[in-house]
């Protein structure tokens, strides 16, 4: 009862925060880019957290949908609320695709292999000139058209389509993980051969949740690239899909409130001490020493203990 | 028609054959005991009968049907069921969340289940909490859980203190008495598999050597040979 209240309060002052913070654009901006990379994370948290699937290939699949999207908007002439739904698609089947083949590796094999299509798919970005418009970017992709008179080309109504997004992406995580569907990629996560010899088709669930992560990739990417005007290579490359790793892991793998933790600290955490983004990494790499001796259930565990606490 | 019949089956792992033309056919229901010395085969029989491993030649039939290469989820879906050497459990479930996973019987049932073996109380406690032979013990429940035709146990009296295997042996015969299905039990424990099968397979070299009442086997010379070496 006091969580979901908790969680309603939340809710309305990521609401009101526009309102709030009028005279700071700035604190949209970060929250706007904190939403864009916590999306994909769900899906990766979906993947790693829930099933301990780790693929370092994550972002690419963010990348399928953006460039997707992009292509739609700009050659193809489509709205954005159609091109936004496709890209999601082409994530999600790229996913099915890839993951297919993957997935019949495990372990380190299965990190090595989704890394190595994450590679081939920042290449065929980078590369592919007529039509991603190569390492120059793709430029020119609109804000989403208005709808019903709502324009999305000023900050707060952008924020407000990034936190619908977000929003979409923390419901389907939380209606995936109490489904039976959830209790599958549990059981697959904590032993694989137990759940096989229980019924279960590991590589038709692994797939589909390999899909569905890609998919939530794809709605990031595609928010993204619109956000930001262009499409860049340099969003999908495998430096961005080790980050989306440490969101995950940092905010707390398997829980359900990490991803945007861990994006908020991600994002937020170097726009606050105002050093540049090459000493994120450094920031992180220490966060992640810390995170994996003290509070193995990343930043979602401490809170929660925090939470229980002060309820007792 | 029998129940589940393997023939010719053969597994080599490099140089060595786990299984060399393995003939072995059960007709009727009942409680089953698996014995050898290591390396005759017993478990990866087991593995190629559950679709954890494929034989590189043979067949194996459930109900006549022949289910060769199958892989372990659709023979699960069939009614095999299987407990494993190691001893499996969802850890981060709770013991009544491990006996409902993909479970065919009510949640009543995992209750009376869990009364029986004395793990009632631990119904809401996560399956890691559980001592070794206590797991061992959850996880031979979760087996009934399936409602399964078939049903193989990998040693599952290794590792269990002398108090708890007693009560393992109650609850499998009572089990048996409940619903006689095809109970295949492979074990170490020649006292605990004595008591409990009316029926000793002896596997050697990966084929069956002898096949007996408890007295015969016991009594086989051939039988002593291939353990005496």
């Amino acid at each position: 009862m006091a969580g979901r209240a908790a969680l309603a309060g939340l809710v309305a002052l990521l609401l009101a925060v526009p309102a709030l913070t009028a005279q700071h654009p700035y604190v949209l901006h970060v929250l706007i880019l904190s939403c864009v990379y916590a999306i994909p994370a769900v899906g990766l948290n979906l993947m790693l957290g829930y099933t301990g699937l780790v693929s370092l290939g994550h972002m690419a699949f963010a990348g399928v949908g953006a460039y997707t999207a992009a292509v739609l908007m700009v050659d193809a002439r489509l709205g954005f609320w159609l091109a936004l739904p496709l890209g999601v698609l082409a994530a999600a089947a790229a996913g099915a695709a890839v993951g297919a083949i993957c997935l019949r590796f495990r372990t380190h094999f299965f990190m090595i292999v989704t890394l190595a299509f994450g590679l081939m798919l920042y290449s065929v970005m980078n590369n592919w000139d007529e039509v991603t418009r190569g390492a120059a970017g793709f430029p020119g992709i609109p804000r989403p058209a208005p709808l019903g008179g709502w324009s999305f080309g000023p900050l707060p109504a952008f924020y407000y389509l990034a936190l619908g997004g977000a929003l979409l992406a923390f419901t389907v995580q939380w209606l995936v993980v109490r489904s039976p569907f959830g209790r599958v990629l549990l059981a697959l996560r904590q032993d694989e051969r137990l759940a096989r010899a229980k019924g279960v088709n590991a590589m038709l669930h692994k797939t589909a949740v390999f899909a569905l992560g890609s998919a939530l990739a794809g709605l990031g990417g595609v928010l993204h690239v619109s956000f930001l005007r262009v499409a860049a290579p340099a969003s999908f490359t495998l430096a961005e899909s080790i980050n989306a790793v440490l969101i995950v892991i940092i905010g707390g793998a398997g829980s359900l409130a990490g991803p945007a933790l861990g994006a908020l600290l991600f994002v937020g955490l170097p726009e606050y001490l105002r050093v540049a983004a090459e000493w994120r990494l450094v920031a992180f790499g220490v966060l992640l020493v810390l995170i994996t001796l003290f509070a193995p259930q990343g930043l979602a565990g401490l809170l929660g203990r925090a939470w229980r606490r002060l309820r007792a | 028609m029998s129940l589940l019949s393997v023939a010719g089956l053969t597994k080599r792992y490099g140089g060595i054959a786990a299984l060399a033309g393995c003939e072995l056919e059960f007709e009727r229901p009942g409680l089953y005991g698996l014995i050898g010395p290591n390396g005759a085969g017993k478990t990866t029989l087991f593995d190629v009968i559950t679709g954890v491993t494929e034989p590189d030649a043979g067949s194996v039939r459930i109900d006549g049907r022949d289910v060769t290469r199958w892989p372990a989820h659709r023979l699960a879906a069939c009614g095999v069921a299987r407990s494993f050497q190691e001893c499996r459990v969802f850890p981060e479930f709770t013991c009544l969340e491990n006996l409902l996973f993909r479970a065919r019987e009510p949640e009543s049932e995992a209750l009376r289940l869990l009364r029986l073996i004395n793990l009632e109380r631990y119904a809401a406690e996560p399956a890691a909490n559980l001592s070794f032979g206590q797991r061992r013990l959850l996880e031979i429940v979760g087996t009934f859980m399936a409602r399964p035709r078939v049903l193989l146990l990998d040693e599952p009296a290794a590792g269990v203190n002398p108090a708890l295997l007693e009560l393992l042996l109650g609850f499998i015969r009572r089990m048996y008495e409940e619903r006689p299905l095809l109970f295949l039990v492979v074990e170490h424990n020649m006292e605990f598999v004595m008591a409990l099968a009316g029926e000793v397979v002896v596997m050697h070299q990966g084929r069956v050597l002898e096949r007996g009442t408890p007295q015969e086997v016991q009594a086989s010379a051939r039988v002593l040979e291939a353990y005496l070496g």
